[in-house]
């Protein structure tokens, strides 16, 4: 039961941009969680890109789940976990970020906001990251606003299913300039292993 | 022609050397091996180190297998003290831990070690195995660390460590000797879920230690390891909560837990912890109907009983038809509750 990544993007632009993240990739390898990194904040840009205002969604892709918030303050908030991890608590955790960046940025502070900008203030999200990782901590947030109703979150089984029609994941990981080539070879040659123990 | 395959031995050759280089530097560690994708390619053409964190291509431990294999069968039949063949079966385990003439050669090395003169040898070769065994048990590889060859050879390796800690070594150390094999069963099982070895050699543990506590002088607190143990393996088990080899090795611990009413506390938690997250793990179920179910596990198993069809309740009012929900009545309806007969469907 993992959270690996919280991180909120502006998607008015296109592409949406990273305003700010933290990640825990501390259950990967030390030579791999470079390009996991790069991979991670590429698909949360391309999912907070297609979430509109007031929506919430949830993205499934191999192994990880990627759970959006967006706002009608032209911001989105991404929180990526396993599969294991219980939706309801990541939008739980996802509503106490998001309402607390956007109380403490004004949309000034990012609408021009480019992706080498060095990234906005949060330090609060490395407390949380590692806070809940358990999501029995999440009871702590108070519910200011109504109810989640899990029954409006949207659910897709993979990333294509939230891309434009014609657009293909493989075209645009080719060309992102977000991801170094040694990522993008990374990614063409994982393949999802289907037989549980065979050495690599 | 001629030319290639010489270079072809050389290379082998050359990746080999290298991987033992690291091994011998980094002996008494456990280090963390990662095998590298095609598209991270070390600079050296061999090998990624950052500190005890080795990255190694898959084609290049191919390749130092061939070499190491080639050594191992040049040199085994050397005197005892001859390191080549030795040296070659860590290599050869890492590429492949089923390779039990390796593994034997190993138990036999460090037999000889334990009758020649000198124990603190011996005692110091006993614990750098440990750390070479928990480097592939815990590092990220996928088949390694599901290995049975190797969680074996862990089990054979505790039971040479036991007699020597038990004469010698302060109950604090023991303590670290014991707490640190759980942390090693519970980082493989994080890396390889469902890893019935690991698990499987938890249970060998928590036994021989049950045997030593009736055997030994000296009291040993059995009760307070399968205490301390109960506790860590729940919150794994809250970490990993579909993962049903967790949940089977808490049951397991649950049967030698005294007090009786500590079972009791850790069913509580757990029904807390299913509330909380709405569980929808049907691990965490199993463990729960069969605690419940069987007859004399439990101090009050009539209470527990009627917690959960409280928590029916309650979660009727909300929500009758989730998962959640489902899970508690099917729960309720596959234990047998004492004085009600089974409805039959």
């Amino acid at each position: 039961m993992k959270v690996v990544y919280i991180g909120i993007f502006n998607n008015e632009a296109k592409p949406a941009v990273e305003l700010t993240h933290e990640s825990d990739l501390s259950s990967y390898g030390r030579f791999t969680r470079g390009s996991i990194a790069e991979f991670l904040t590429f698909f949360a840009g391309e999912v907070a890109q297609r979430t509109r205002p007031g929506q919430r969604q949830d993205v499934e892709e191999k192994e990880y789940t990627f759970h959006a918030y967006g706002r009608t303050e032209g911001v989105c908030g991404i929180v990526i976990t396993d599969d294991e991890y219980p939706t309801m608590v990541a939008h739980r955790v996802l509503s106490k970020i998001v309402d607390e960046f956007v109380s403490k940025y004004p949309r000034t502070a990012y609408t021009n906001f480019t992706k080498g900008s060095p990234q906005l203030s949060f330090p609060e999200l490395k407390q949380y990251i590692s806070q809940y990782q358990d999501p029995a901590q999440a009871d702590s947030i108070v519910k200011i606003q109504k109810e989640l109703d899990e029954t409006k979150i949207v659910l897709h089984k993979t990333i294509e299913s939230v891309l434009e029609r014609g657009e293909k994941i493989d075209n645009l990981v080719a060309k992102s300039d977000g991801l170094s080539a040694q990522s993008k070879m990374f990614y063409t040659q994982a393949k999802k292993q289907n037989s549980c123990c065979v050495v690599m | 022609m001629a030319h290639s395959n010489l270079s072809a031995v050389e290379q082998q050759q050359h990746v080999y050397e290298s991987l033992c280089r690291y091994f011998d530097e980094h002996e008494n560690e456990v280090i963390e091996i990662e095998i590298l994708p095609p598209a991270i390619k070390p600079p050296d053409g061999v090998l990624m180190q950052d500190g005890s964190s080795l990255g190694i291509p898959k084609k290049v431990l191919a390749l130092a297998f061939l070499a190491a294999r080639q050594a191992f069968f040049d040199n085994k039949d050397n005197s005892r003290t001859d390191p080549k063949a030795l040296q070659a079966t860590k290599v050869i385990l890492l590429f492949d831990p089923e390779h039990i003439t390796a593994a034997n050669f190993r138990k036999r090395r460090l037999l000889a070690l334990r009758d020649a003169v000198d124990m603190l040898v011996y005692q110091k070769t006993l614990l750098s195995e440990l750390c070479f065994l928990d480097s592939i048990l815990t590092s990220p590889l996928h088949r390694q660390t599901k290995s049975p060859t190797l969680w074996y050879h862990r089990s054979w390796l505790l039971r040479l460590i036991a007699p020597l800690e038990l004469k010698s070594a302060s109950g604090k150390r023991i303590a670290t000797i014991i707490s640190a094999a759980l942390d090693s069963v519970c980082k493989s099982g994080e890396r390889h879920p469902g890893n019935y070895y690991a698990w499987q050699y938890a249970r060998r543990l928590v036994i021989a230690l049950g045997r030593v506590a009736a055997e030994v002088d000296a009291p040993f607190p059995f009760d307070w390891v399968v205490s301390a143990f109960s506790d860590r393996v729940c919150t794994w088990c809250f970490k990993n909560p579909s993962d049903i080899s967790g949940w089977s090795f808490l049951l397991f611990l649950l049967a030698r837990l005294d007090p009786v009413d500590e079972r009791d506390e850790i069913v509580e938690k757990v029904l807390q912890y299913a509330t909380k997250v709405r569980s929808k793990n049907e691990s965490l179920w199993v463990f729960v109907r069969n605690a419940l179910a069987h007859p004399t596990l439990l101090e009050d198993r009539e209470a527990l009983i009627e917690t959960l069809e409280e928590r029916l309740e309650d979660a009727k009012a909300t929500d009758q038809d989730s998962t959640y929900s489902q899970y508690m009545k099917q729960s309720l309806h596959w234990i047998p509750i004492p004085g009600k007969p089974k409805s039959r469907p």
